[in-house]
């Protein structure tokens, strides 16, 4: 099942490798991706963008990304908000506590493969049954 | 105190360091202070020498290592100035010594604990790192397999490479728990079923040359705590072991309840007072050298051959039971293996039917008993001090004997002194003790001690029949010998 082609995602990450990379595989799937390099600027693009999905880093100079995703949450509770960390363990997958009290959906350890991300996106944008 | 010639022989020593060194007089005096000095600290210590012999100096300080008697090391303030004759001529040295043992044992404690703290930020800060860059080049390579899908060759080298990257993920996860980051899951744990669990995984997997047994008493105290962890942990504390134990050997999977008490915590850093469920493994391998058992603990710190260990194992094991709000302990000589203490917060809520102590069973006592407590540790002091007061002695402190004969005089009584067998002031415990009795026949006496019966006293002597208190010693058991010093000498 792919996923459809006007699902806008947004990227928050200072890393511009690891953006430009996420983006190619989004792209690459379907998806119109936005990015973002900080926190303030993400929560404008996502204000002007709209974004069913966000993909924000947790560790970013200035606005922490849970910061970021509280302010996230508190103007949408339909955005889908996964977390992505370096410094989260493997096994934390679901539950990276900080985030996902300020409202993140799940946490994804970095580094993850690409259809991990696909399959996580697919679930979570799948329409109730 | 000594008087030493100016070829470096003990012309006189005093008891009290004697006591400090294990040697008999008569047996200090056969021999020079170059025989018992550490080689490390030789050098510095015989170019004072020369330096007061040629004037330069009138007087040095310095602090160095002897070698006790039984073995080990006392550190210790050396403080020398040279007698001469009229004509200026040298007579001999005058040597003041003082122990400073366990505030170097403090010291390196402190240095050893700011090292591993900055140690788990920098690995913690490194994995994350490094799991960025992995991120990178993990997505990358996804999208460089798929496109290459048509050729076998490029898609195996991606695939090692992709395998590479999982296998480096794992590498900095083990880092992330070090530095105190991974997710726990605690839950109630019945501590011994985990133990004897272990137990039975372990001898199916470490082979019949290891002998593996447990010790497992009925009543351990409610732990909460991530099991798997703990089970982790075990496993690889055994895998340790069994490097250990090439020959075979046995490994010996022990709990119990443990209170540590502040005279513990006054003596360890980074740990809290409290009751803790100790789990011990213990095996009958190589053990490890000193400076190996310093070093033990730290990340990528390993005995084993290049690339047979990571050398993250025992620094895992730290990070758990750390994260956990436990303390950990190894006690290891080479040639008599390894002993790994776990101690793991007892979780509140669920009621023991043990008790720790038996301190509840001693009588209290009676309204008024004065213990006078002479200890030149400070801290020490401060903590008999505190404990018997609170438990209704009056008592009153001093540093050392002369002080202490000074209070003697003007109390109006005194049933106990509790007093260091090694004191500064020329004045150690048997003689103080000696000189408490001839002026407050009635009053007994308790000994506190580091060092065995024997060592402490010398060969024989008058106080054979002395109680004796070892350090380090429990809040329960100091409690406990003061009040059996108390009764004893009243039934006898």
């Amino acid at each position: 099942m792919g996923a459809k082609m006007d699902e806008k995602v947004l990227i928050i990450d200072d890393d511009p490798a690891f953006g430009r990379a996420l983006s190619s595989l989004l792209r690459a799937k379907g998806y119109t991706v936005f990015a973002a390099m900080t926190g303030p600027e993400g929560v404008s693009e996502f204000q002007r963008t709209g974004s069913r999905v966000v993909l924000i880093d947790l560790i970013m100079p200035g606005t922490s990304g849970v910061e970021v995703i509280q302010q996230i949450r508190e103007m949408s509770s339909n955005v889908v908000i996964i977390a992505m960390s370096g410094a989260i363990p493997l096994e934390r997958r679901g539950a990276g506590r900080p985030a996902v009290r300020a409202g993140a959906d799940i946490c994804l350890p970095k580094p993850f493969e690409g259809n991990e991300l696909i399959n996580l996106l697919e679930t979570f944008l799948k329409p109730p049954p | 105190m000594a008087l030493v010639s100016i070829e470096g022989r003990f012309i006189k020593v005093n008891q009290s360091l004697c006591n400090m060194l294990g040697y008999s007089q008569g047996a200090l005096l056969q021999i020079g202070f170059q025989n018992i000095t550490h080689p490390d600290d030789l050098e510095t210590d015989l170019g004072f020498v020369q330096d007061l012999l040629q004037g330069r100096l009138n007087h040095y300080d310095m602090e160095k290592r002897y070698f006790h008697k039984k073995g080990g090391i006392i550190w210790v303030l050396l403080s020398v100035s040279l007698l001469r004759s009229g004509a200026g001529d040298p007579i001999h040295f005058v040597s003041q010594i003082q122990d400073i043992t366990e505030r170097k044992k403090l010291e390196q404690q402190l240095r050893q604990s700011q090292k591993m703290e900055m140690l788990g930020q920098l690995t913690g800060g490194i994995a994350h790192d490094f799991n960025n860059l992995l991120a990178v080049i993990q997505l990358n390579l996804g999208m460089i397999r798929e496109r290459l899908r048509d050729d076998p060759e490029a898609d195996e080298m991606a695939g090692e490479s992709l395998e590479a990257i999982k296998r480096g993920a794992n590498l900095t996860d083990q880092l992330l728990a070090f530095a105190r980051r991974q997710s726990l899951q605690p839950e109630a744990v019945n501590i011994g079923t985990l133990v004897s669990g272990m137990a039975s995984l372990l001898r199916r997997t470490l082979g019949e040359t290891i002998n593996i047994t447990t010790n497992i008493p009925a009543g351990l105290w409610a732990t909460k705590i991530d099991p798997h962890k703990l089970e982790n942990a075990l496993l690889n504390l055994a895998l340790n072991s069994l490097h250990a134990m090439t020959e075979g050997g046995s490994v010996v999977l022990e709990a119990s309840n443990t209170v540590l008490d502040e005279f513990y915590v006054a003596k360890h850093l980074d740990v809290l007072p409290g009751d803790y469920v100790m789990v011990t493994v213990t095996d009958t391998g190589v053990g490890m050298s000193p400076d190996v058992l310093e070093r033990a603990l730290e990340p990528f710190f390993t005995t084993k051959p290049v690339g047979k260990g990571s050398g993250l194992g025992l620094s895992m094991v730290l990070g758990f039971v750390k994260q956990s709000g436990g303390h950990l302990t190894i006690d290891s000589e080479p040639g008599r293996g390894v002993r790994v203490n776990l101690y793991l917060p007892r979780s509140s809520g669920e009621a023991s039917h043990v008790t720790a102590t038996h301190y509840q069973e001693i009588p209290p006592p009676a309204p008024g008993e004065m213990v006078l407590v002479v200890e030149d540790d400070q801290v020490l002091r401060g903590l008999a001090l505190r404990i018997l007061n609170d438990l209704g002695y009056q008592t009153i402190g001093a540093e050392d004997g002369p002080t202490a004969l000074t209070i003697l005089d003007s109390a109006d009584h005194v049933d106990l002194l509790l007093t260091d067998v090694v004191l500064p002031k020329g004045m150690n415990g048997p003689e103080l003790a000696r000189r408490v009795r001839s002026r407050r026949p009635a009053a007994k006496v308790l000994f506190m001690s580091g060092y065995p019966r024997d060592a402490a006293f010398g060969d024989g002597g008058p106080e054979d029949s002395a109680q004796i208190l070892t350090k380090p010693f429990s809040k329960e058991e100091l409690v406990y010998m003061v009040r059996k010093t108390m009764v004893e000498r009243n039934e006898s």
